[in-house]
């Protein structure tokens, strides 16, 4: 007999609107479903209703926690269709500003995680530490959150030889709290007992569902757009991509601390190597009329901007596809099997972000309408 | 009547009911602000524990309509019961209220009766989330069981007695129990984590995995009990421990420095430690536990 545990769309577990119906046995998953649709805010359309121009504010508001990913991929997208390239200076800014997101993104996400396994100690030093990322970004953009620094043709605001020295020692202070957490992930027992093996991807799997980012890198599938097809100054700075061939929630933990790593490191060579020159441009030409496709690595994984235009200063038609609309299809296979208490942490491991995937999912939404009905839910609740 | 009164006044006020919430609310809080000030937080104030309780008390009560209502309203008051009785028994102060043949195995019994309510009122309210608390609870309650029982026999067999006041005359004429029997205390204080609900212990009400777990639909006065409960818990665990391995105290002072000593312990595990899933600790209480637990009751039965 399995009984249905609801999961969402409020739950302390899952800091975002989503509904999951769990079947479980005892404390085994064998069964579930999932619902996503409670941000739904029309984003897509807005944007065919403002100009480009305004377009930048909306896309960094698709998504907090990766609000420069979304703006540089459509500033990129609608650079492609107005056939000018950003100056180098305003690249390598972009370079630095996207990494910085990244730092803040996964340790937050370490410190999520660690609360999913009960670590509360972890969760608030790595939460106070995030606070150095977050400096660096307020004394680069003049903004904590919605950053606001990429602009159609390059940047907002420059750096300064102070403010290079600034981040450079933040990095050292990042660099310590890096090696900390990666002796919290390889030291301690009890935390790998609870990762290992624990929601496996095969790379079968992933391949098969198309997970992208950290949660294909960590099931063995060697992807990253920053190295396939280097956007920004990705070109011109040296980094590794961490695979990991396991499949489980661990492979997905150190594929992310590895990045953790590697960002540093990018920004300490962007930084370095950062070209003078012009950060933005004084004169931006009309977008021609035809279609573009812009993509980059967000930190979930790849994040896809297609733009139409018409020839006018809006766009027709923005189509996003983010990361976590495809990782979370590959949630219910990693947890088919596994106990319920290990269910949140499977859940955190591909990163989830539910605003932006709500955004897309509103045709699955509109068709299935029947399907939704809270009452239907309501009466099969009641019965089990 | 006078010998009721005073009865009454023991069992209610000191060192009963009231003497234990206010101890206990106090250890509590000071694991909750220990704990906060680790994590870089600031903690709660003093009074914290006291003000949930009367918050408690005056908010209206909700009892599920799907739920046993009387295995609901009773589960907290069992709970409540049981750890004031273990109080009676303890020779905390000027002796014992009760004091007879055997009361080791009722209190280590009642000591674990407050698990078993938390389990009933889970599965009273017959939410999902309940139930998988309630079984999480019965599950760690038949791991750590065998070694708790067996570690406190060690002592009993020791001194040829199962009464606990004869227990600390012993260790106050010949030393603590805990230089004689390290690993025995060693397998006790472990099962105190799971009996005060707390890392890496404390699945059964994992808030991220099952909310609030066996109390999620507990709202109100039922709450407030099993807060005051709670509160009994963090006193009268330690000071059974400081009791039966650590010698008691000649008064109250040593003996709740001694407890505050257990309470510094079981907050450092807790701050250090992530949480185990139920399989995992009843792995860990029968390959760690179990084994330091029966190793010194062999030690006690063939050198007396």
């Amino acid at each position: 007999m399995s009984e249905v545990i609801p999961i969402g769309p409020f739950h302390p577990a899952l800091k975002e609107a989503s509904h999951f119906e769990l079947e479980v046995k005892g404390e085994k998953v064998v069964g579930g479903d999932m619902k996503f649709g409670y941000m739904h805010r029309g984003i897509e359309d807005l944007a065919t209703k403002k100009s480009y121009h305004s377009d930048i504010f909306l896309a960094e508001r698709v998504c907090g926690i990766c609000n420069v990913v979304h703006s540089t991929c459509f500033c990129e997208t609608v650079e492609t269709l107005m056939s000018i390239e950003a100056p180098d200076r305003a690249k390598y800014i972009r370079t630095i500003v996207f990494e910085t997101e990244r730092l803040a993104s996964h340790i937050l996400w370490f410190g999520v995680g660690m609360h999913e396994l009960g670590y509360d100690t972890a969760y608030m030093y790595l939460w106070r530490e995030r606070e150095h990322v977050m400096e660096i970004m307020e004394r680069i953009c003049g903004k904590r959150v919605n950053l606001g620094i990429n602009t159609l043709g390059g940047v907002r605001r420059d750096l300064t030889p102070e403010l290079i020295d600034f981040v450079k020692g933040k990095l050292n202070i990042l660099e310590k709290v890096v090696e900390k957490t990666g002796k919290i992930i390889n030291e301690d027992s009890i935390l790998k007992s609870r990762v290992k093996n624990v929601g496996v991807l095969s790379k079968e799997d992933a391949e098969k569902l198309c997970v992208v980012g950290p949660t294909a890198r960590g099931s063995g599938v060697d992807i990253d757009v920053r190295r396939d097809d280097p956007y920004a100054a990705y070109s011109k700075v040296d980094f590794k991509v961490s695979v990991e061939e396991a499949g489980d929630v661990l492979s997905r933990v150190l594929v992310r601390f590895n990045e953790l790593t590697e960002s540093v490191g990018i920004i300490r060579q962007a930084i370095k190597n950062i070209p003078e020159g012009p950060i933005s441009m004084d004169e931006l030409p009309f977008p021609k009329t035809g279609e573009a496709f812009g993509r980059v690595e967000a930190h979930r994984g790849e994040l896809l901007y297609y733009i139409k235009s018409n020839g006018t200063n809006r766009p027709e038609r923005v189509k996003i596809r983010t990361p976590s609309v495809v990782n979370n299809n590959s949630l219910l296979t990693m947890m088919l099997g596994e106990k319920l208490a290990d269910v949140p942490i499977i859940f955190a491991s591909i990163d989830p972000c539910l605003s932006c995937t709500d955004r897309v999912t509103i045709i699955d939404v509109k068709n299935n309408d029947k399907k939704t009905i809270p009452l239907s839910q309501l009466s099969r609740r009641m019965t089990s | 009547m006078i010998d009721l009164l005073d009865i009454l006044i023991k069992l209610l006020v000191y060192p009963g009911l009231l003497f234990s919430v206010i101890v206990g609310g106090l250890f509590y809080w000071f694991y909750r602000k220990f704990r906060a000030r680790s994590q870089g937080r600031i903690g709660p104030p003093w009074y914290q524990y006291f003000a949930d309780l009367i918050k408690l008390f005056s908010k209206e009560s909700n009892i599920t309509q799907k739920s046993i209502r009387y295995l609901s309203a009773l589960a907290p008051i069992v709970s409540i019961c049981s750890l004031v009785l273990i109080v009676a028994i303890l020779p905390i102060g000027s002796g014992s209220l009760m004091s007879f043949k055997g009361d080791l195995i009722i209190a280590l019994y009642l000591l674990t009766l407050p698990g078993f309510a938390i389990g009933i009122a889970g599965l009273a309210s017959r939410s999902p989330y309940g139930i998988i608390g309630s079984r999480r609870e019965a599950r760690i309650a038949a791991s750590y069981g065998i070694p708790f029982a067996l570690s406190a026999l060690t002592v009993a067999f020791y001194t040829q007695s199962l009464t606990i006041s004869s227990i600390v005359e012993y260790q106050i004429k010949n030393g603590i129990f805990f230089l004689r029997y390290p690993l025995a205390t060693i397998a006790f204080l472990l099962c105190l984590l799971p009996i005060m609900g707390r890392r890496p212990f404390d699945a059964p009400d994992a808030d991220t995995e099952i909310i609030g777990g066996p109390l999620t639909e507990y709202s109100g006065t039922p709450l407030g009990l099993f807060e005051l409960a709670n509160g009994l818990k963090w006193f009268v665990a330690p000071v059974f421990t400081v009791f039966l391995l650590f010698g008691g105290g000649a008064n109250v002072i040593e003996l709740l420095l001694k407890c505050l000593g257990l309470v510094i312990f079981v907050s450092i595990i807790d701050i250090i430690y992530t949480r185990y899933r139920t399989d995992q600790s009843f792995k860990f209480f029968l390959k760690w536990a179990l084994p330091l637990a029966l190793i010194d009751l062999v030690r006690s039965l063939i050198w007396p």
